[in-house]
């Protein structure tokens, strides 16, 4: 059944989009900061999967290179560069994180050429597999929507169940009160930032099989992830959950069958495909606009 | 009596868990000053903002001059005639004293939308504001950054701001807050040369100023008022007393 | 009469600088580098749109990432316009009295007329959100029209499409580079001019007083939606005629002039100029698009400079290089930024 392949297909962009904006929307909404760069980190997780995959002949080793690769380098930008911008105005916060992409992108050109890489799938998840008669699905990308919804789970758990999460929570609705209360901010926002880049670098390494590592490929999914977030609302991790799910799904949606709706409506085949693939490609956004017009905050916008 | 310029019946917000207003009855009466006191946490600014617009009520009404204003905008509500002024001073920091006045002005003064004229050159405008910044004595600092003057000349500034478009109701938070005993003494001096002119509503924490200038005065506790009346009244009611001057400061 | 001495010294540089750029041509002329003319106007046609994004950005206080998008209409209004009249085919199907044209006078006001239209749309939405909503709505209301363009094959889909020749106007022969180049600058001055008289206006002064603090403005009577969409729609349609332009100029037209890099190119553009001074954008489109051009000859990879510069500019020099020249001078109003 193409619909029920086609659905598996959103869930999985759902996930990866998940895996982005989980993070993303806690930076933004707990330290107020606009980060354009969150896709470089995506890149960097891809880039060292790559590259480890392609020395050693293994997957999982280039992942477990890639986690810590994308957590320590965005906890050193946020040490670096993210903590002053903390109290300016979101404008500088563009422009900075605007100049960080630069330097990514162009360090990555640097140091592995513009030539794209390319990662293979694990042997352990090669091929497919029946999930109903009659259909079937890739191993890889069901991995991915089951990483996804570990993913999901931890985070639920780290939330509800431990300290930090607790600090996390608190520090999303008053920053200043955990402050008073001895939390070290400097520390936790490290950590946040590091959390969120990490599952950045996460998407990287599973998106390394099914697209190509290439310098810039991190924006792409970026302008996705806003979306999601601006629908889930700003600093909301379930908001991101179920944004990223529908987004996922509307986006592959659209693009599978729209085309083909088109052709039903209208006599031109050729122009079926155009204004079809055309709104296909907008369906998102229409989406997006179709949200915000209903409820301007998101979803599940956080009250400060 | 006339009717009162402004009313509230059965006035309620809550945030959250907090009940911050619980069924606020409130009448201000047409050139009257009225002074609104309580505790700290009473719901003072809380009140002021359901009735300037800035935050809309759970429940209940606001009437204001005939027309039911709960759901109004707040510049609807300005240009119907309420003007504010704010307990931290709110103003246009890199615009100099002169400009803020003038835009008050020209707020209230035809259309907006003019793309071409300037308003500093407009006799329309410069005529009034020249008069409000005679009045609230800031004449001399007209061509300094409203960030840049002082505490007490950025209160005279809110106050001149609130004036321009000649309110029927002017709504005061704190206006003496922070201001030292001469420039308080100004500040009283100023209100109440306006009294007659226009109804004032004023929040305050200033005793000495209250009951000076107060015509009538409404205590509000725990969101409620819980008396209103002229001042000897309220100095006598047990019930204030108790709640708020026994426990705050004597007179 | 104290207004005039003190406006004088900017006057000055801005009028010295108008004049440099009328004799710029024949200086190119003279050192042997006529081949920068292109560069020049393309200079140009960056600072009208730089200009028009430093109304709502440096006046009005909004930072919109989707800036790029209105150029890219105005663009392809252009190519789509010229398209269709040398195929002598109809723009729609189903609407065979709308020809192609490649007349100036018709297809540029369209091509400000639909950027404006688009601003309004996506403006009624974005501009009731603020803050960084406000920055991802316009980023992906931009990315929607970069899709929806690399889609269009007809029009050249992600790879673009050439034109066959520049717009038409009657009396001025636009393929001749050094016409083309003045009439830019004549559009940008007028730009300029009127900028100018606007902010100086009633609705200016709402504009940026909506920027330092917007409760004031509705306590005072006036509500900021209204004069911040308006603002929008103005920007968007002096940026939708720098797109009609820049098509004219490079008689090219591609998905990527919408990309929110461009966007992003356009806001360095104001910033290195300084904001809320008129001729700042100028100057960061100049500075900005030669640096680019002079750099790339030392390196490839002078993209790598360009990323920690920007970050060194942001953290330590606040208003760009328009305050290191003008900030001495006395008069003018400064944009203020909040913590």
């Amino acid at each position: 059944m193409l619909v029920l392949e086609q659905i598996l297909n959103g869930l999985q962009l759902g996930v990866m989009l998940f895996l982005m904006s989980a993070g993303l929307t806690l930076v933004f909404g707990i330290m107020q900061v606009v980060n354009l760069a969150h896709g470089s980190f995506y890149m960097i997780g891809a880039y060292v999967a790559a590259t480890v995959a392609m020395k050693t002949g293994s997957f999982f080793l280039g992942l477990a290179a890639a986690l810590p690769a994308a957590a320590l380098a965005g906890m050193a930008v946020e040490m670096l560069i993210l903590r002053r911008l903390y109290r300016r105005d979101h404008l500088d916060q563009v422009l900075a994180t605007f100049g960080l992409i630069f330097f990514f992108n162009e360090a990555t050109r640097m140091i592995w050429g513009r030539q794209p890489l390319f990662m293979d799938v694990p042997e352990l998840l090669a091929g497919s597999v029946q999930i109903l008669p009659g259909v079937q699905y890739p191993v890889y990308r069901l991995a991915i929507i089951v990483v996804g919804i570990l993913v999901a789970v931890f985070l639920y758990l780290l939330f509800s169940r431990t300290r930090l999460g607790m600090q996390i929570r608190a520090g999303a609705t008053n920053r200043e009160m955990i402050g008073a209360l001895g939390v070290n901010i400097r520390l936790l926002y490290t950590l946040i930032f590091g959390l969120g880049t990490l599952l950045a670098g996460l998407a990287g390494v599973m998106a390394g099989p099914i697209l190509a590592v290439e310098s810039g490929m991190g924006e792409s999914i970026l302008i996705l992830t806003f979306v999601v977030i601006v629908i889930g609302g700003i600093g909301s991790v379930r908001g991101a959950l179920i944004g990223a799910i529908l987004v996922g799904l509307v986006d592959t949606l659209a693009r599978a069958f729209l085309p083909d709706l088109f052709r039903l409506l209208l006599d031109s085949a050729s122009a079926a495909d155009r204004m079809g693939a055309a709104l296909a490609s907008m369906s998102v956004y229409v989406f997006m606009a179709l949200v915000l017009a209903l409820r301007p905050a998101g979803l599940f916008p956080v009250s400060r | 009596m006339a009717d009162p310029i402004l009313s509230s019946a059965r006035l309620a917000k809550a945030f959250g868990g907090l009940v911050v207003c619980d069924g606020v009855e409130l009448g201000v009466y047409p050139g009257e000053i009225h002074a609104l006191i309580g505790p700290n946490g009473a719901g003072k600014t809380t009140l002021l903002n359901l009735i300037t617009g800035l935050l809309t009520p759970d429940a209940g009404t606001l009437v204001f001059r005939g027309r039911d204003i709960t759901n109004m905008s707040v510049p609807a509500r300005a240009r119907l005639g309420m003007a504010r002024s704010f307990q931290v001073s709110s103003l246009f920091p890199s615009f100099t004293v002169r400009e803020n006045i003038e835009l008050a002005v020209q707020a209230c003064q035809g259309s907006s939308y003019a793309f071409w004229r300037r308003p500093d050159r407009d006799a329309a405008i410069t005529g009034p504001a020249n008069q409000l910044l005679q009045r609230v004595g800031l004449g001399e600092l007209a061509q300094r950054k409203a960030g840049e003057i002082g505490h007490g000349e950025q209160r005279q500034l809110e106050i001149g701001m609130a004036l321009a478009s000649r309110p029927a109701l002017l709504v005061l938070d704190e206006p003496m807050a922070g201001l030292g005993p001469a420039s308080a003494r100004a500040m009283a001096h100023l209100i109440q040369q306006l009294q007659g002119n226009m109804a004032i509503l004023l929040v305050e924490h200033d005793m000495d100023a209250v009951f000076a200038l107060a015509d009538r005065i409404s205590v509000l506790v725990q969101g409620r008022i819980i008396a209103t009346g002229k001042g000897r009244e309220i100095r006598e009611n047990e019930m204030v007393q108790e709640a708020y001057l026994g426990t705050q400061c004597s007179l | 009469m104290k207004a005039f001495v003190s406006m004088r010294p900017r006057l000055l540089l801005s009028v010295a600088g108008v004049c440099l750029l009328v004799v710029l041509p024949r200086l190119l002329e003279l050192t042997g580098q006529e081949y920068l003319l292109s560069l020049a106007t393309r200079a140009l046609i960056y600072s009208l749109a730089a200009a028009s994004l430093n109304l709502i950005l440096g006046y009005g206080g909004m930072v919109s990432l989707g800036h790029a998008a209105f150029m890219g209409i105005g663009a392809y209004t252009v190519a789509i316009l010229a398209h269709h009249s040398y195929e002598s085919t109809p723009v729609l199907a189903f609407l065979p009295f709308l020809q192609g044209t490649e007349q100036a006078l018709i297809v540029w006001p369209l091509a400000m007329l639909l950027s404006a239209l688009f601003a309004l749309l996506t403006g009624l939405i974005a501009l009731r959100t603020r803050g960084m909503h406000f920055i991802m709505i316009t980023l992906a209301f931009a990315q929607m029209l970069f899709f929806l363009f690399t889609s269009l094959d007809t029009y050249g889909g992600s790879d673009g499409m050439s034109l066959y020749g520049r717009n038409t106007l009657p009396g001025i022969d636009l393929g001749n580079d050094t016409l083309l180049y003045y009439f830019c600058l004549t559009v940008l001055v007028l730009f300029l001019f009127f900028m100018q008289r606007l902010v100086r206006s009633r609705f200016g002064r709402v504009l940026e007083a909506s920027r330092e603090n917007e409760i004031r403005v509705q306590v005072l009577g006036l509500a900021p939606f209204g004069f911040k969409l308006t603002s929008y729609c103005l920007a968007g349609a002096a940026a939708g005629l720098a797109g009609a332009l820049l098509a004219n100029q490079g008689e090219f037209v591609s998905p990527g002039m919408l990309h929110w890099t461009r966007s992003g190119e356009i806001m360095v553009m104001v910033i290195l100029g300084g904001m809320a001074r008129l001729t700042g954008p100028v100057i960061g489109a100049f500075v900005l698009l030669f640096l680019e051009e002079y750099l790339a000859m030392f390196t490839e990879h002078w993209m790598i400079l360009l990323g920690p510069f920007l970050i060194v500019v942001v953290l330590f020099a606040r208003g760009g290089i328009h305050s290191l020249l003008f900030d001495r001078l006395p008069g003018g109003r400064r944009a203020q930024h909040n913590g």
